[in-house]
């Protein structure tokens, strides 16, 4: 409800920004929040990257020279492609970090997707009808949360090949619980509000209530723990490489160089600390990004777009 | 700021946990640094088992052998001769079929049970004849059936099924144990006859040796020994930095110092491919040929391996008799290479089938970047390479027969070690057709193995070395890459020579302090 | 209460019962331990006569049989790679993974719940973007990486830690700490996204109108509210500890019912497998069990509903 500045019509007033522009508003709340900004663009230019450029330079990423072998970083004089460093088999570091980048986006991305749609979709359903149905899903949810993700991961990758789309199911089926069990505690407190009530004596059946009323009011905490979970992921998939049952060369990913740089943590810290550093700044953004848009969709928290009026220091 | 209570619980919470910490740590800095003799020894991977007669394993003899438990002959590292140990001399029969061993007196067990033939009859019928699976009695040491009599107290006669120029080395591979040790089953408890017993065995942190006061020989310096395991080659340096170990064997390349608190030792271990001679496209040797030549060894052990592996062509160390000397195998030739996969090709051979280049990520500290190379090298050269790292488990299953049927023709990275000296214990397994671990199928080697396993001597490395040649220069199933050398790390006041034998057999004996 | 409690142990016995199934087919497809127990050149004999004695050369259902009559008199068979019970291998890794993840989680909520308020309270002002930024970026360090980095750092150069083991109390601080990265991020994040919901809502808006003490507030009346979804996140994080401790144990040899897996797993231990994984999914129901029974306490709707039957 906005109130005007004579706060006497403030009841009256009916709210102007929020509901005559809802998506033009985010955007212009968007426009002028750096720290959105930023993130969007890091996410966004990762993405182009990933996208556009790893058919161009496949083959010189994984081109080995021993001789260029870790290789420091800010040299010119190697071209482009070295002026991260190269590896511990001469590999360009830039040009591996962006071939990790398809990789690990992919990864990332395809496992919080799937997990995420999963256990929004069953802990929704899970958390409204309650009963027996609730009982099943969640005995179901257990044993898939106490499974090992190490023997999972083990017996997919080795009866299967480690390819990325096995790598995606492992990681995706050990995080649904997560998203299942945020989703059915959301859906539990929801279904006693009133407004659930009203739906329903106007008529509307459980799916209509479900996808109309409780998803729109979950989504954001889902969206929020799912931002969250690409770190979870891109580090989960580092572990596996660290453990030796990641993926295998010639796919990178961003976790596999670290793992791979291991040995060189003091003699060359470039190896592991540029997929380091990406890791942490895809990370931030998300979970950056994650933050804002929630505040910005959700009107209790729209004060702070309000630029306040600056204070006039008043003189004496 | 809000000074809600909140807030400053944590800050207290905080304080009170760093402050204990930091004391902790200071207290236990020196506390951790323990009393003079005693030794902390820190191993990649803990013994498997503490059987006497499962010290075929590395990971269990190193702890075993020599420090708790002994056998009738050993190796000595310098000469790699067969010497006395518990046996004081023996002598053969004319056709080397029996041997009689003249016993150490006054020898006694940690049990107190005394050491005599009876009792070593009893240790070498166990390993040999039991059915508890027991590594140390199995064909590859001993391929022929072992007849055991006790003569007198101090004399054993063993004889062989068939003649064995090399009987008193194979048994440098009998640990004996005290006779109270079950016959049905394998023990926790191993009862030997060195200077030092087992003490406490925490499953997954420790072992602790305690000195033996009975025994017949010199005691060593050490009057304790604990071993402890971390997998991390890193964590293994950084232990003897902080003062938390004295020894720590293996460790990797990179965390080697120049000075001379970082040692090298040998153990004659051969880093090689095996190709598989049964599946397109390895069946024509002038494939298996291409892989020799595609391969940098030079680049590859100069940047990869530093001080861990020099170029090699053969597969066997030079201390052993089946070396062929002043051999040259095929050097880098990639051009050569790609020639020969050409006049496969011609001759239709599927030379661009998809070749999986096998690997497991513990071969030897660095492994994985040396097999990812040789994957470049092999597919600058043509191949059509897909690199696999298994655990040990499924490359074991590729290793050894029965081979899987429907495995995809795959080359298969091996790093075997061979310190007896003896050909018979590489070739028989690697390179003749009925070999566990064998993917040849040559007739001719097959006949002069078996005739160099009845020989000894001269006779018997010159036959050995024909068939290296033939090997070599013929059939190119196998491609060696490089003679591997570990590395090891010592604190200082720790003095330890390491030789050819540290890898299999520690001997707590020949590790003294300076300081 | 008891009939929630009584309920719940029926339900979990079933999906107890789901995991050991599970877990018993997998394991089994890992591949067979005979190689890895027997000298390279065992021959077949010597490889049927390991499967007899370990009870594997009998078909799957039969061997899956004998395992369940076992397993309800807890007996999980002995290990192949440890030589003593399974069960009691699975037992004695326990109690170190258990006092790690306590102490991880409690230090990891205490610092979530101070931070996350703070974020929350001053929202997109100073102390919420540092804090957040901060907290986001500790929960994104690999975490190898960081117990590496730690080693070299805290106890190779400066000598305050030792590098590994657990013997000591100096000798937890780095695996804690390493434990500690994920949750801590995770959490402030919940807590300060749950605590914004809250401290939004009609009547919190309103009583800080009217003049209540906005820490009493905070403490009170938001948190309750907000603790829903930090319960079920903590729950998960806690059933996590598992895996979690998985690296730790690696890096600094601390023994932890994780490590045991890990080993059992590339030993083709099946026993130790089955057992551990056992007495993780008791753990794991446990915790379920006490986060359900926090979601009543805290939100007496979910008390009422959850007796609904539908």
């Amino acid at each position: 409800m906005a109130i005007d500045s004579t706060g006497a019509r403030a009841v009256l007033l009916p709210e102007p920004t929020r509901r005559r522009t809802g998506a033009a508003l985010t955007f212009a709340r968007f426009r002028r929040s750096p720290g959105a900004l930023l993130s969007v663009g890091w996410l966004a230019l990762l993405t182009l990257v990933a996208i556009i450029v790893p058919p161009f330079i496949e083959t010189e990423a994984n081109r080995q020279d021993l001789g260029l072998r870790l290789l420091p970083p800010f040299q010119p004089e190697h071209g482009l492609a070295y002026i991260l460093g190269a590896d511990s088999l001469g590999r360009p570091e830039l040009l591996q970090l962006i071939m990790g980048t398809r990789t690990s986006l992919l990864v990332a991305v395809l496992s919080v997707a799937i997990a995420a749609c999963i256990g929004f979709g069953i802990g929704l359903v899970s958390g409204y009808f309650g009963g027996w149905v609730d009982e099943v899903l969640m005995r179901i949810a257990d044993v898939m949360h106490t499974i090992p993700s190490l023997l999972l991961a083990l017996a997919v990758l080795y009866v299967l090949e480690p390819s990325i789309f096995n790598l995606v199911i492992v990681l995706a089926i050990t995080r649904i619980p997560v998203y299942l069990r945020t989703a059915r505690a959301q859906a539990l407190e929801l279904r006693e509000r009133v407004f659930v009530e009203s739906s329903r004596s106007i008529g509307a059946g459980d799916w209509r209530i479900i996808t109309t009323d409780l998803a729109p009011m979950v989504l954001p905490t889902i969206r929020t723990v799912a931002m969250l979970e690409v770190a979870s992921i891109l580090l989960a998939a580092a572990g596996l490489s660290f453990l030796g049952i990641g993926l295998q060369r010639p796919d990178v990913d961003w976790g596999m160089m670290v793992a791979d740089g291991r040995a060189y943590l003091t003699s060359a810290w470039w190896v592991t600390v540029w997929p380091g550093l990406i890791i942490v700044l895809t990370a931030l953004a998300a979970n950056l990004f994650s933050n804002w848009l929630r505040a910005a969709e959700d009107p209790a928290q729209s004060a702070q777009f309000i630029r306040p009026p600056r204070r006039r220091k008043v003189r004496a | 700021m809000i000074r809600s209570r909140r807030t400053r619980w944590v800050g207290s919470a905080l304080a009170v946990v760093g402050v204990t910490a930091l004391v902790a740590g200071c207290s236990a800095n020196e506390t951790s640094a323990a009393p003079d003799r005693d030794l902390t020894i820190v191993l990649a991977s803990e013994p498997v088992s503490l059987d006497p007669c499962d010290t075929q394993d590395a990971a269990n003899a190193q702890v075993l052998r020599a420090n708790v438990l002994e056998s009738l002959t050993r190796i000595d590292a310098e000469t790699g001769e067969v010497v006395p140990l518990l046996a004081e001399s023996w002598e053969s029969s004319d056709d080397n079929r029996t041997w009689t061993f003249d016993l150490k007196e006054g020898v006694e067990f940690h049990d107190g049970e005394p050491f005599d033939a009876a009792a070593a009859a009893a240790s070498i019928d166990r390993v040999l004849n039991t059915d508890i699976g027991c590594g140390n009695g199995t064909t590859d040491q001993f391929p022929y059936e072992v007849s055991i009599e006790v003569v007198d107290e101090q004399t054993l006669q063993l004889t062989s099924a068939e003649p064995d120029g090399i009987f008193p080395l194979r048994m440098t591979y009998i640990d004996l144990a005290s006779p109270a040790t079950p016959t049905d089953a394998k023990t926790e408890d191993p009862i030997g006859t060195g200077p030092f017993t087992v003490g406490e065995v925490v499953q997954g942190q420790s072992i602790t040796l305690e000195p033996f006061d009975a025994y017949w020989g010199e005691q060593p310096e050490a009057t304790g020994v604990t071993y402890v395991y971390r997998t991390e080659p890193t964590v293994r340096a950084s232990m003897i930095a902080t003062g938390e170990a004295d020894l720590a064997v293996p460790i990797a390349a990179a965390d080697a110092t120049d000075d001379d608190r970082t040692r090298e030792y040998s153990d004659n271990r051969v880093f090689f491919l095996r190709t598989q001679t049964n599946k397109p496209p390895f069946n024509d040797p002038r494939v298996r040929e291409a892989v020799h030549y595609a391969i940098d060894r030079e680049t590859i052990t100069g940047a990869l391996m530093e001080r861990s592996g020099l170029p090699y062509d053969q597969i066997v160390a030079p201390t052993v008799n089946g070396y062929i000397d002043d051999f040259e195998g095929p050097s880098f030739d990639p051009d050569r290479a790609a020639q020969l996969l050409a006049e496969a090709a011609a001759d239709g051979v599927a030379v661009d089938t998809t070749v999986e280049l096998v690997t497991r990520p513990d071969l030897f500290p660095g492994s994985d970047e040396v097999m990812q190379s040789i994957a470049q090298n092999l597919q600058d050269a043509g191949f059509s390479i897909q690199f696999r790292s298994l655990d040990t488990d499924a490359w074991l299953q590729l290793l050894r027969k029965p081979f899987p049927a429907e495995q995809v023709p795959n080359i298969l990275a091996i790093s075997h070690d061979n310190i007896s000296g003896d050909a018979s214990f590489t070739y028989p397994k690697y390179v003749a057709s009925s070999g566990t671990n064998s993917t040849l199928e040559n007739a001719d080697i097959d006949a002069l193995i078996a005739e160099a396993e009845t020989k000894s001597g001269d006779e018997r490395a010159a036959l050995f070395q024909q068939a290296s040649r033939l090997l070599y220069e013929e059939d190119f199933a196998i491609v060696p890459v490089a003679l591997q050398t570990k590395l090891l790390k010592l604190a200082p006041g720790i003095e330890y020579e390491p030789n050819g034998l540290t890898g299999v057999e520690l001997r707590i004996g020949d590790i003294s302090f300076t300081g | 209460m008891w009939t929630f409690l009584r309920r719940r142990l029926v339900t979990s016995a079933v999906s107890l019962v789901g995991v050991i199934v599970v877990v018993f087919f997998l394991a089994r497809l890992t591949g067979s331990p005979a190689s890895l127990y027997l000298p390279e050149s065992a021959t077949q004999e010597q490889i049927d006569e390991f499967n007899r004695i370990n009870g594997l050369d009998q078909p799957l259902l039969v061997q899956f049989w004998d395992f369940l009559v076992g397993a309800v008199r807890l007996d999980f068979g002995a290990s192949i790679w440890q030589r003593r019970p399974a069960l009691e291998a699975a037992l004695d890794a326990l109690p170190p993974t258990l006092a790690l993840a306590g102490i991880a989680l409690a230090l990891s909520l205490i610092i979530a719940l101070a931070l996350g308020a703070i974020a929350a309270v001053y929202r997109f002002r100073l102390p919420d973007r540092v804090i957040t930024v901060v907290t986001l970026t500790i929960s994104s360090i690999p975490d190898f990486w960081f117990a590496l980095v730690g080693i070299l750092i805290f106890a190779v150069q400066m000598g305050l830690v030792p590098t590994s083991g657990y013997a000591t109390p100096a000798a937890w601080i780095l695996p804690t700490a390493t434990v500690m990265l994920a949750p801590v991020g995770v959490l402030t994040q919940v807590v300060r996204g749950s605590m914004i919901d809250a401290l939004g809502a009609g009547y919190v808006q309103n009583a800080r109108a009217r003049g209540f003490d906005k820490t009493r507030l905070v403490l009170r009346h938001a948190m309750r509210n907000a603790s829903l979804p930090i319960v079920s996140v903590a729950g998960d994080r806690a059933a996590g500890m598992v895996n979690g401790s998985i690296i730790v144990g690696s890096v600094f040899a601390f023994p932890g019912i994780g490590v045991l897996i890990m080993g059992a797993v590339l030993n083709r231990d099946f026993a130790v497998i089955q057992a551990s994984v056992f007495v993780v999914g008791v753990g794991v129901i446990l915790v379920n069990i006490v986060v359900d029974a926090l979601y009543a306490v805290i939100d007496p709707r979910v008390r009422v509903s959850a007796g609904k039957a539908k």
